[in-house]
C-alpha cells in the first residue's frame, strides 16, 4: 500500500517536471512572420516583417481587417531589431513559417553576407524559404503590398517565383543554403532573383489594391542579380537569365519563339531539358563544354511552312538550336563582363580536373574572364501539339484568292 | 560483478551498435568533413577499420580470463594496488565518457528544440532515466536496447531513403583524389570516438550467455561503423561539404531536408529519435561501467548504493567541466584523442603484454 502511494506521489510529481513549460509558447503569444524585409540605413538595417493576422486567415468570420500587417524597425544588427519588433507588435516574433526574405538593392550592391549569418545560425529558422532582391527600391515597400488570389503576400511572392522558374525559365528560385554555399565557395558566385512593385505604393498597400478587379498595383518577379562575392553588381536580361537556367540545368519547362524563313514566327515549347557541364584543358588552360539536350514541343505556328515535312522541322530545330545558343553565350558574355563565375564552372574543372585546377584556382577571376566556353545544343521536336498544319495557311490562301 | 546477470548475444551486439552510433551519428560528418572535405566519408571508414581490430585486441583479452571483468583482470596483472590505482583511471575514463555524453545531449535540446530551459533540467531528467536503468542492472539495460533496436533500424532507414531525392553526386566528386592526407586526419578524432570507448564493454562481457561473444562483438562495431559511414556518406550527398562542416548537428539539418511533394515535411524529429535512444543507452553503459568499477574498488557487496550518489556527481560535473558547446568540441577534437588513447589502446595493450609475462612466470612456476 505504501508502496502504490509511493509511486503514485512520484508519477504526480513526474507530470509536474517532465511536462516541458519552461519553452512553453503560446499560438496566442506569437506573431508568425510570413516575409522579412531587410534594408539598409547608414549604418543601421531595417528589419520589416510581414506578420499573419490569424483571425482573417482562418476565422470563422471575416471582417473587414486586413489578413496580414507590417511591422518595422532599425537596429545595428538583424537579431536587435527583429527583437526591437516586440516594441511594436503585441507579440513576439515566429519564423519558422517564413516563407521570403527580401533585401532592398542598396543594402545588396553594399553586401548581404552580414545579413544572412542570423538566417542561418537561428533555430526558428528553417531552410525552406527563399531569399531574393527588391530591385530598384526598398524592400519593405514589396513587403508592403497587398495581392489578389493569395491572402498571404509573402505566400504569393513565394509561389509566384516557383511558378515562374519551372514554366517560364528566366527566374532562379534560390535558399539560404544554396546561397551560403556560392558565398563561400571559391568557384562560384552567387544569384538571387530580383522582385519589384509595379504601380503606386500607397494604393498597393490598401484593401482599395485588392477590391479591384484589376490591382492598379502589383508585385512583378523580375530577372537574376548577379553578386561578386556579397555584393549585388549587376542583372541578366530575361534572355540572359534563360540562358544562365540553361547552363545549370535549371530549365523544367519555358517557351521560346524564332523566325521562320518567310515572315513570321514559330513558337516552341520546350518541354525536357538537361544539360551537362565537362570541365577539360586546353594546352595548359582550362576549357568548358556546355552540352544541352532539350525536346521541344511545337506551340504555335504563324507562318505558311508546312510543319509536317521532315525537311522543314529539322530547319526549325537548327533555328531553335542556333536560339538556345546564342541565348547562353549571351549569358556567358555578361557574366564574363561582370566577371563572376555563377555557373560554378570553377565547380566543374575543380571536380573533373583536379590536379590542373590547383594552377587556376589563384587567379581564378582572371582565367574566367578568358575562358573558352563551348556550347552546343541538341533539340528535337517530338510533337505538334492536337493539330497538324496551321489553319492559317488556309486562311492566308483564302485571303490571297480575294485579292 | 554479480555472476546471476546473463544477456544473450544478440543484444550484447545490439548494446554495441548502440553504442557505436551514440553521439557519434549527430555529430561526426561535421568533424570529419572539416578535415577530409569531399573525402569525409572515408575518414569514418579508416576508422572503423581501425575500431574492428581494436576488438581484437579487446576480445584478446577477455579471452585471457572470460569470468573476470577488467578492473577484476587489472588487479590481477598488475597486483592489488597498482591494479587499483589503473581501475581508477580506467573509471576516470568512463566518468568522461558519461559527462561528454550528457552535455552534448542537454546541448543538443537546449540548442534546436528547448532553447530557454535550463540545461540542467534537461540533464537531470536524462540521467534520471539513465540512473533507473543502471539501478535494475545490464540486464534490463540489455533487454531495453533489445525493445528499442527496431525502431531505430526504421529511422534511419526512413530517414535515409526520404533524403534520397536529395542527393546529388557532384557533391563529392572529386573521389578521394585531392585531400587524401585530410581523410586520413579526419579519421583520428573518430577513433577518440566512438571506437576506442568501446573498451568500456570489458567490464561486462563476461556476464553475456554466449560462447561467440567475440564474433558478435566484431559484428556489431561493424555495422555501427558502416551505418556512420552512410549518414556521413549521405549528409556529404546531400548537404554538401560546406553545409555539413558548419553546422554543429548536421545530421538533424538532413532531417529537415526532408521534403517530399511538398506533403511529407517537417519531420526532422526522426533524427532526433534515433539519437536519444542510442545516447541514452550510451550514458547507461558509462555510468553502468563506473559504478561497478567503484564496487570493485571498494570492495562493496552491492553497488546499487552507490548509484544514487553517482547522479549527483554526474550532474555537477555534467555542468561544470563543459562549460560551453566550445569548449566541449574542442575538447574532444584535441584532448580526447590522447586520453582515450591510453585507456582505449596503451591499457589494452599493456595488459595483453603484462598478461604473457603472467603466463611465462606462472608456467616456470609449476615446471619444476
Amino acid at each position: 500500500m505504501k508502496r502504490k502511494i509511493m509511486i503514485l506521489l512520484l508519477s504526480f510529481f513526474m507530470c509536474l517536471i517532465t511536462a516541458g513549460c519552461w519553452d512553453s509558447h503560446e499560438l496566442t503569444e506569437m506573431a508568425l512572420a510570413t516575409g522579412l524585409a531587410i534594408d539598409k540605413e547608414g549604418d543601421e538595417y531595417t528589419v520589416t516583417a510581414q506578420v499573419l493576422n490569424p483571425g482573417e486567415i482562418a476565422g470563422a468570420q471575416m471582417t473587414n481587417r486586413l489578413s496580414v500587417s507590417t511591422y518595422s524597425t532599425t537596429g545595428k544588427t538583424i537579431f536587435e531589431a527583429v527583437r526591437r519588433l516586440t516594441q511594436t507588435t503585441p507579440r513576439k516574433l515566429y519564423l519558422s513559417h517564413l516563407r521570403i526574405i527580401i533585401f532592398g538593392e542598396e543594402l545588396a550592391e553594399e553586401g548581404i553576407g552580414r545579413a544572412i549569418d542570423f538566417v542561418s545560425r537561428d533555430h526558428e529558422m528553417r531552410t525552406d524559404f527563399t531569399l531574393s532582391i527588391a530591385k530598384g527600391m526598398r524592400a519593405e515597400d514589396v513587403l508592403k503590398i497587398l495581392t489578389p488570389l493569395e491572402k498571404v503576400p509573402a505566400n504569393k511572392v513565394f509561389s509566384s517565383l516557383e511558378m515562374s522558374q519551372d514554366a517560364w525559365a528566366p527566374t532562379k528560385v534560390v535558399h539560404v543554403d544554396e546561397l551560403i554555399d556560392s558565398l563561400t565557395s571559391p568557384s562560384k558566385q552567387a544569384v538571387l532573383n530580383g522582385l519589384y512593385v509595379q504601380g503606386d505604393i500607397e494604393i498597393g498597400s490598401t484593401l482599395d489594391n485588392v477590391e479591384r478587379v484589376n490591382s492598379p498595383t502589383l508585385i512583378k518577379i523580375d530577372h537574376i542579380g548577379v553578386f561578386r562575392h556579397d555584393q549585388l553588381i549587376g542583372w541578366l536580361d530575361e534572355e540572359q537569365s534563360k540562358g544562365f537556367n540553361y547552363i545549370t540545368n535549371n530549365v523544367s519547362n519555358t517557351v521560346g519563339s524564332v523566325a521562320c524563313d518567310k515572315p513570321g514566327r514559330i513558337v516552341i515549347e520546350v518541354i525536357n531539358t538537361n544539360t551537362e557541364l565537362k570541365g577539360k584543358t586546353e594546352n595548359g588552360s582550362p576549357k568548358m563544354v556546355v552540352h544541352v539536350t532539350s525536346e521541344v514541343n511545337i506551340g504555335e505556328v504563324l507562318c505558311p511552312i508546312d510543319i509536317m515535312k521532315k525537311k522543314n522541322i529539322s530547319d526549325v530545330e537548327k533555328k531553335v538550336e542556333k536560339k538556345m545558343k546564342d541565348i547562353m553565350y549571351a549569358s556567358i558574355d555578361k557574366a564574363k563582363e561582370l566577371n563572376s563565375d555563377i555557373f560554378g564552372f570553377g565547380e566543374v574543372l575543380k571536380r573533373q580536373v583536379p590536379k590542373q585546377w590547383k594552377n587556376w584556382e589563384q587567379n581564378w577571376d582572371e582565367e574566367f574572364t578568358n575562358l573558352n566556353v563551348d556550347v552546343k545544343a541538341d533539340v528535337k521536336i517530338r510533337r505538334t501539339g492536337t493539330i497538324s498544319e496551321s489553319f492559317l495557311n488556309k486562311m492566308e490562301k483564302n485571303k490571297k484568292k480575294d485579292e | 560483478m554479480s555472476e546471476l546477470v546473463k544477456i544473450s548475444g544478440r543484444q550484447f551486439t545490439i548494446l554495441v551498435i548502440m553504442n557505436v552510433l551514440g553521439t557519434a551519428i549527430i555529430t561526426v560528418p561535421a568533424i570529419v568533413s572539416a578535415y577530409g572535405k569531399q573525402n569525409g566519408w572515408f575518414s569514418v571508414l579508416l576508422a572503423t577499420i581501425f575500431g574492428i581490430g581494436m576488438v581484437v585486441v579487446y576480445n584478446a583479452i577477455y579471452k585471457k580470463n572470460p569470468d573476470k571483468n577488467i578492473y577484476q583482470q587489472l588487479e590481477l596483472l598488475f597486483g592489488k594496488w597498482i591494479g587499483k590505482l589503473l581501475s581508477f583511471l580506467f573509471m576516470l575514463f568512463a566518468f568522461h565518457i558519461t559527462i561528454g555524453n550528457l552535455r552534448v545531449m542537454g546541448d543538443f535540446i537546449t540548442t534546436q528544440i528547448l532553447i530557454e530551459t535550463p540545461v540542467e533540467m534537461v540533464m537531470f531528467l536524462a540521467l534520471i532515466t539513465c540512473f533507473f536503468g543502471v539501478r535494475y542492472g545490464i540486464e534490463v539495460i540489455a533487454r531495453a536496447a533489445e525493445i528499442f533496436f527496431p525502431y531505430i533500424i526504421l529511422s534511419i532507414f526512413l530517414l535515409l531513403i526520404l533524403v534520397t531525392p536529395e542527393a546529388e553526386i557532384t557533391n563529392i566528386q572529386p573521389i578521394l583524389q585531392t585531400d587524401v592526407a585530410g581523410a586520413f586526419a579526419g579519421a583520428l578524432p573518430l577513433l577518440g570516438y566512438p571506437f576506442l570507448e568501446m573498451v568500456l564493454f570489458l567490464a561486462f562481457m563476461q556476464n553475456v550467455n554466449n560462447k561467440r561473444i567475440e564474433k558478435q562483438f566484431l559484428v556489431g562495431v561493424t555495422i555501427g561503423g558502416l551505418l556512420l559511414v552512410v549518414i556521413t556518406l549521405v549528409c556529404l550527398l546531400v548537404l554538401g561539404v560546406d553545409m555539413t562542416t558548419r553546422n554543429i548537428y548536421p545530421t538533424y539539418i538532413l532531417g529537415k531536408k526532408i521534403s517530399i511533394a511538398d506533403f511529407l515535411e517537417r519531420i526532422e524529429i526522426l533524427v532526433a529519435i534515433i539519437w536519444f535512444f542510442t545516447i541514452f543507452f550510451k550514458i547507461t553503459i558509462g555510468y553502468y561501467v563506473l559504478i561497478i568499477g567503484f564496487k570493485q574498488l571498494l570492495q562493496l557487496k552491492d553497488y546499487k548504493t552507490t548509484t544514487i550518489p553517482f547522479v549527483y556527481v554526474l550532474l555537477v560535473f555534467a555542468v561544470f567541466m563543459r562549460p560551453s558547446v566550445v569548449e566541449q568540441k574542442q575538447f574532444l577534437t584535441s584532448a580526447w584523442i590522447p586520453f582515450s588513447l591510453t585507456f582505449g589502446l596503451v591499457l589494452p595493450v599493456l595488459m595483453l603484454v603484462a598478461g604473457l609475462f603472467k603466463n611465462k612466470k606462472g608456467g616456470q612456476q609449476q615446471s619444476p
